[in-house]
């Protein structure tokens, strides 16, 4: 077997959390919950891999989404980057062995991500994205706030939820896993309590 | 003797061994079959005697250690085919002939030989009418088909098939019963399954019977139904 | 996203080639006016229905554009100030930012069509054949298509789990908690299993020589003439040559 942090077995993580990515991003609406999942294979693969393999992840989902669906979502594909490199740095610190440390990571996540969300938002799309966040975006204005704080309470406000969420979820799918799986993933050793 | 088995034990951390002091040998081109019953560790047999686990003992194709093996011959040599085919699928094609020459492209071969090699494994395993297919569209049976048409397009030397028939249907097994027995290269082959099948007739006739990670045998068919079996093990029809 | 349609020129061409002709479009977007990239939108448009989908690919793009224009529109017009103001029917806006907001508008829109066109007419499996023929990495293309097939699979097996959540009674109306534990229930399973077969599809990849050697034979091989790939040279220059006037410029 190839070994390292590009082995065939990483290779495959990432192609897992790329189609976790899209299949449940596209699922999610049902819930009627105000999350979008479409990072949970980035963040579980940033758990079992590292940074280096979650950003990958991260960055080749919303590549690829935009292939199949659309191009928008491929113009916030260093976001997914951020995501996938900051979970796995959070990880690799040990921020995914408690449930409150998971929680806290998704919090920590939405902040680094609106530092790379916030520029793309304002010099590719002018603030707006024609989705629903707009009329957040729109409110602020309308309260006399500038263009980049009320982007930026959109992005984090529209995020927190979801990524809490999402850090959460993964915390729980890697504590059920069973022992050896920690044989098969090295990285995994700094999640484990 | 083309593969040579000697002394191989394996057990996973902390468990007791799952095989132990396994000692066998093979000609070229020769069939034969491990039988073992259900959650007796067939799959992780398939592994190891394909030289994927960390195991003790010796392990070597005409005197090579198959842990000390390029990737490329390695591969050359050895396929498994599992119980679930749907992972054996690269996904890397989008049609079923795509898929089958994943391998033979890996290998660099000239654009020739990757078709004339599709083109076969296709052939034998009932396939070439779905050539086109988008390999999502496949059902059970047929994926099955696809990942040993995806194992012979690499004409590999040794061929383990861990309960290979279980998802075919009788034409089907038939036909690849009938091709295994002329191939138009030299391969051994290794049936693993939970007894004796009527798809063997013809086809193998030397079995080897796990029992508990103790190997018993080598026995003839005849033999095999005149032995009383060990637990689990069936005999499900007559020999020829 | 792929549409067949009639082989013309374009189609013919190397995905490569086409990658090639998004990032000239990419590189326009920052240097020049409103009315160019209006102009090369009209543009794209009319190459999209000579590729026989020109009604699907203008529908598509009012669909995505609208919202886009209007709050664009909207947040630029009249709720940021920026320069004088003036008068639009009975609201006070501002015409600079309406000038901006069409400006940010018109490098979408014909980004957003050039790409689409692009995704209209190249299947991933294409691409990566095409990035398998020039040499690059078996596990580049791997990962272009490996997902696309996997998506799928993992689509519906989640969709009969929320199937038979939803028989057990967790309906989407519960609380919210309840409604979280039903997503749990639904992802668990699913990615658990999902984790536990990576290591059997990597070794089932390499069982089959994956990246035993660094270049990739192929069935089909990509045939390119000595003026394609000329073509495809120069329009990089062309994207290079459009950012190096952007530095100078500015």
């Amino acid at each position: 077997m190839t070994s390292g942090l590009f082995s065939t077995r990483n290779l495959v993580l990432a192609a897992i959390g790329i189609a976790l990515n899209i299949a449940l991003g596209q699922t999610a609406s049902f819930l009627k919950l105000p999350i979008f999942l479409d990072s949970i294979g980035t963040v579980l693969a940033a758990v079992l891999a590292g940074p280096v393999i979650g950003g990958l992840t991260g960055l080749l989902t919303n590549l690829l989404w935009g292939l199949i669906q659309g191009p928008t979502v491929a113009f916030f594909a260093p976001v997914a980057l951020v995501i996938g490199v900051v979970a796995g740095l959070l990880a690799r610190a040990g921020f995914f062995r408690e449930i409150w440390q998971a929680a806290l990571s998704g919090v920590i996540i939405t902040i680094a991500l609106a530092f790379v969300a916030v520029p793309i938002r304002i010099y590719l799309f002018g603030g707006v994205t024609g989705s629903g966040a707009d009329f957040l975006t729109a409110y602020l204005l309308r309260l006399g706030q500038d263009l980049f704080p009320s982007v930026l309470t959109t992005v984090l406000g529209w995020n927190i939820a979801d990524k809490v969420l999402t850090a959460v979820l993964v915390w729980g799918i890697v504590r059920g896993l069973p022992g050896r799986a920690s044989s098969d993933w090295p990285f995994l050793a700094h999640s484990r309590a | 003797m083309a593969l040579n088995v000697s002394d191989l034990s394996f057990s996973w951390p902390g468990k007791p061994p799952l095989f132990r002091g396994l000692s066998f040998a093979l000609a070229p081109g020769e069939r034969l079959s491990i039988l073992a019953g259900n959650g007796m560790g067939k799959t992780t047999l398939a592994r190891g005697l394909a030289g994927f686990l960390t195991t003790e003992g010796g392990l070597y194709w005409q005197g090579e250690a198959l842990n000390s093996m390029s990737r490329a011959d390695h591969a050359r040599l050895v396929q498994i085919v599992g119980q679930r085919p749907h992972l054996q699928l690269s996904g890397r094609g989008y049609s079923l002939r795509e898929e089958v020459a994943f391998g033979p492209e890996n290998l660099g071969l000239p654009v020739a030989e990757i078709r004339a090699r599709t083109a076969e494994a296709l052939h034998f395993l009932n396939l070439t009418h779905l050539a086109e297919r988008d390999c999502r569209r496949l059902s059970g049976g047929e994926t099955q088909r696809a990942a040993l048409a995806g194992a012979l397009a690499m004409r590999p030397r040794l061929l383990i098939l861990d309960e290979p028939m279980t998802d075919l249907d009788a034409e089907s097994r038939d036909a690849l019963a009938g091709h295994l027995r002329s191939l138009p290269w030299e391969m051994a082959v290794i049936f693993l399954d939970i007894g004796w099948q009527s798809w063997m007739a013809g086809l193998v006739d030397r079995h080897l019977l796990l029992d508990q990670g103790e190997m018993h045998g080598p026995l003839t068919t005849e033999a095999l139904f005149a032995t009383p079996l060990p637990e689990r093990i069936f005999l499900a029809g007559q020999p020829a | 996203m792929y549409r067949p349609g009639p082989d013309t020129l374009w189609r013919r061409a190397s995905p490569l080639t086409r990658l090639a002709v998004l990032a000239v479009v990419a590189a326009m977007l920052p240097l020049w006016p409103a009315p160019v990239l209006l102009g090369a939108l009209c543009l794209a448009l009319a190459g999209a229905a000579g590729l026989g989908f020109g009604r699907a690919l203008g529908l598509r793009l009012l669909v995505l554009m609208s919202p886009v224009g209007l709050a664009l529109g909207l947040v630029h017009g009249f709720l940021i100030e920026r320069g004088p103001p003036g008068i639009c029917g009975p609201f006070a806006c501002y015409p600079e930012g309406l000038r901006y907001a069409l400006l940010v508008f018109s490098r979408l829109a014909l980004l957003l069509s050039v790409s689409l066109i692009f995704v209209m007419t190249t299947r991933p499996s294409d691409l990566a054949r095409a990035l398998d023929g020039a040499g690059v990495r078996p596990s580049v293309s791997y990962l272009l298509t490996a997902p696309l097939s996997l998506v799928e699979s993992v689509g519906q097996e989640a969709r009969q789990i929320r199937d038979s959540l939803q028989m057990r009674g967790l309906s989407a109306r519960s609380t919210l908690r309840e409604r979280f534990r039903m997503l749990a229930g639904m992802v668990n399973p699913l990615v658990r299993g999902l984790i536990t077969e990576a290591p059997i599809r990597a070794e089932a990849l390499e069982m089959r020589g994956f990246r035993a050697s660094p270049k990739r034979g192929l069935i089909d091989p990509v045939e390119e003439t000595a003026r394609e790939i000329w073509l495809r040279r120069g329009l990089l220059a062309l994207a290079l040559l459009q950012l190096g006037l952007l530095l100078l410029w500015r």
